[in-house]
């Protein structure tokens, strides 16, 4: 039988390098990585040194150690989930906010492309000699074709 | 070399104008890109001014404000970018030593001023440098020009993750294959009482645990 102190050493080692990992192939961002390598500290020191645990739980009046643990082990995880929820909440709004803009910038660039189209024609109607219309305007666009502005800026 | 200057502003309204106007001096194409201020209100008296600006709702950071500007500077053809400070911290002669690096094809060059900061910074930057084996002395630096290639590269996936504009980029840009090069130039003290990146303690804590661990992710 192996010594505890080794199972949970291995247990925080395993931890930090799952984080560095990920952090590595860009699926966790550094600034999330600090509250898991916190957690991969307690992890190490409580396991490695229990007398810790044993000292703050006199200290705080409970009588059974363990407890203890799991309490500070539910408080952390509470806070990570509600700090998750206040993220979640940030993002909806975020999201709705730039959807909007979208919609409102889809619907200019729509207008514009109408306006530039019929100002074209009009152009060529009152020349019927020219062909091709405005300058490097041989093309006029289709009111009704969806416009790619959004597409062309990821691409 | 047709080249826009790229100004990323966050509160940075008494100070702004006269620095645009030097620019303006050297450069005819300028674009500021607001990245969320409180008070959006100076966006109009930039327009009466002829500038060009990008409206962003909300503050996402100084590099993602910079890639906006990338991503502008792609689709209207561009052949490379300087970002430059809205601060007054740089100086137009500064970027118009970024301008020939550019033109001998360097995909990232960037204007350093090894005599900035107190000496805990210099330290800090010593120590993040040797760390990271990038052999790039003053990594913080803002004041930087980008290739049409680099800003083609950097307005992509992983470069999305990242918040500052500084080592993670250029260790990033230089593993893509990208040409970094570095060019003295001076730098005044900025005009805002405070830097806007780092305005306390905490937040340089914040930033150099978000670089070490940038750097034994990547680098063990």
């Amino acid at each position: 039988m192996i010594s505890y102190k080794i199972t949970t050493g291995i247990l925080g080692a395993v931890i930090f390098i799952i984080i560095l990992l990920l952090v590595r192939k860009g699926k966790l961002q550094e600034k999330y990585a600090l509250t898991w390598f916190a957690i991969g500290i307690v992890v190490v020191v409580l396991g490695v040194f229990p007398v810790i645990l044993d000292k703050i739980a006199k200290f705080t009046g409970v009588s059974y150690a363990p407890a203890l643990l799991f309490v500070i082990a539910v408080g952390l995880l509470l806070i990570q989930n509600l700090y998750l929820f206040i993220f979640a909440s940030q993002n909806e709004v975020r999201i709705k906010e730039l959807l909007q803009e979208v919609a409102v910038l889809n619907k200019l660039v729509a207008e514009l492309r109408k306006e530039m189209t019929l100002r074209a024609e009009s152009i060529k109607e009152n020349r019927p000699g020219r062909h091709g219309g405005l300058n490097g305007m041989n093309d006029p666009v289709n009111d009704d074709q969806e416009p790619d502005f959004p597409a062309s800026i990821s691409s | 070399m047709k080249l826009l200057i790229l100004v990323p502003v966050f509160n940075e309204w008494p100070h702004l104008l006269p620095v645009l106007k030097n620019l303006k001096a050297h450069f005819s194409e300028i674009l500021v890109i607001d990245d969320g201020s409180d008070d959006k209100s100076y966006l109009n008296l930039l327009k009466k001014e002829g500038f060009k600006y990008i409206d962003i709702p909300f503050n996402l950071g100084h590099w993602c404000a910079i890639q906006t500007g990338f991503k502008y500077a792609l689709t209207k053809e561009f052949d490379g970018v300087i970002t430059f400070d809205g601060d007054g911290q740089h100086l137009p002669e500064g970027a118009l030593r970024i301008v020939p690096g550019l033109e001998q094809g360097y995909d990232v060059v960037i204007g350093k001023d090894n005599d900035r900061g107190g000496w805990t910074r210099k330290f800090c930057r010593g120590i993040l440098n040797r760390l990271s084996g990038l052999d790039i002395s003053d990594f913080t630096s803002g004041l930087r020009g980008y290739s049409r290639a680099a800003m083609g590269q950097l307005t992509h996936g992983s470069f999305l993750n990242l918040d500052y504009q500084d080592l993670g980029v250029l260790f990033m840009a230089k593993k893509k294959g990208l040409r970094l090069m570095e060019v003295p130039v001076r730098m005044e003290t900025r005009r805002g009482e405070k830097s806007k990146v780092f305005p306390n303690f905490a937040s340089v804590m914040r930033y150099l645990f978000i670089t070490l661990t940038f750097i034994i992710a990547r680098r063990l």
